[in-house]
């Protein structure tokens, strides 16, 4: 007498994690919320490029229920300029990234001023008292035009728009015969951020791990944290 | 402060909130009920659907108030006595979701558009939830889903 045994190759499986997700029991990032946690708004640029010529946040930090708020430049001294962690090619150009922008705004939407308060509400309420004064700079829109010579400079300490030479696809021996390499020729869309895709990460210890010792926190992509 | 009386999946709540208070933070950060998520605070995307009075809408742009003296149901209402509805059942038969953050809002969005076209073709079920973004599935189960639910009976 001999026993079948079902292959499990190719055999079709339901998902063992649906029953939170379709029924909304899950722990996102978001659900966590710890004592004294704090809620930052953040003021941005209403133009694609500009000097700053002043930011004054001391407004803001009148306002009851605000706890801080920075410029770009208290940032910077804080924290200097981003890292690029992933340099493509040896000869590509990285400038200064502060967080918040210091000297100049770069994209209508880059961050210029941070509040820091007890709710989301009064952080976002708090950006109004924040005093920014610019000087306008042409923009070049579009990635044609930001690659003429002499237009606009993102970063004009650079001197160039041109980040680094990428070598599209696989080596020539493997690319069909007669093809000829093509100029990258690609418009770029007024990009918005991509909301259901973000990175998501709630600071402070996790429970169980013996609330004494302070740091660490929560991280994920997209995923349901616990 | 203004005076709300809210009947949420069946249970009702009596709150003084501030009149610019949003459905989605009374929800989520008054109520508790975390099954709704954010995803991108200016209706883009469609997560934070939840019905109105048996209407889909999203929270993040309707206020509090505005729900005073109706009924609100969100995912976390849908299943009774841990039995699913056909749009669950089938969302996880058809592997529709796969981080799973969309669902909600999917799900929620679904059910308003079965209640309109309960035999939608699979262009209608397109139309139906373009106003509800995905990141995993591409969607195709998702419609697919959708599908399988509408041959059965829904439940509004």
């Amino acid at each position: 007498m001999s026993e079948t045994v079902e292959r499990e190759v190719g055999r079709a499986r339901y998902r063992k994690e649906d029953a939170h997700l379709i029924t909304g029991q899950t722990n996102w990032t978001d659900n966590i919320s710890v004592t004294g946690l704090l809620h930052i708004a953040i003021l941005r640029s209403p133009m694609a490029h500009a000097r700053i010529d002043r930011v004054d946040v001391s407004a803001a930090l009148e306002r009851p229920g605000v706890i801080a708020a920075f410029s770009g430049r208290d940032v910077a001294q804080e924290m200097g300029s981003l890292p690029c962690a992933w340099p493509v090619a040896e000869d590509t150009v990285v400038p200064d990234h502060p967080p918040v922008a210091v000297d100049e705004v770069r994209y209508a939407g880059d961050p210029v001023a941070v509040v820091v308060a007890r709710d989301r509400y009064t952080a976002a309420d708090a950006l109004e008292a924040i005093e920014v004064d610019y000087t306008p700079l042409p923009a070049a829109l579009d990635i044609e035009g930001a690659l003429t010579d002499g237009a606009p400079l993102v970063h004009s300490d650079k001197g160039t728009e041109r980040l680094h030479v990428a070598v599209r696809g696989r080596a020539p021996a493997l690319r069909p015969r007669g093809r000829p390499r093509q100029p990258y020729g690609g418009v770029h869309d007024r990009h918005p951020a991509d909301p259901g895709d973000p990175g998501a990460g709630a600071p402070g210890p996790r429970p169980g791990d013996g609330g004494g010792r302070g740091g660490g926190a929560r991280l994920a992509r997209g995923y349901p944290a616990g | 402060m203004t005076h709300i009386s809210v009947k949420v999946d069946g249970a009702t709540y009596e709150d003084d909130v501030e009149p610019r208070l949003l459905l989605i933070h009374y929800l989520r950060d008054r109520l508790g009920l975390t099954g709704t998520p954010i995803g991108c605070d200016t209706s883009n995307c469609g997560t934070c659907t939840v019905e109105l009075d048996g209407t889909a809408v999203k929270s993040c742009t309707v206020l509090a108030v505005q729900a005073d003296g109706s009924e609100v149901t969100t995912v976390q209402g849908l299943a009774h006595d841990g039995e699913w509805t056909a749009l669950q059942r089938t969302f996880h038969e058809r592997h529709a979701l796969q981080c799973g953050y969309c669902t909600p809002g999917m799900i929620m969005a679904a059910r308003d558009l079965l209640r309109e076209h309960p035999h939608p073709t699979p262009d209608e079920v397109r139309h139906g939830l373009e106003g509800n973004i995905c990141r995993c599935t591409g969607y195709q189960n998702i419609v697919r889903a959708v599908l399988d639910a509408s041959e059965e009976e829904v439940t509004a």
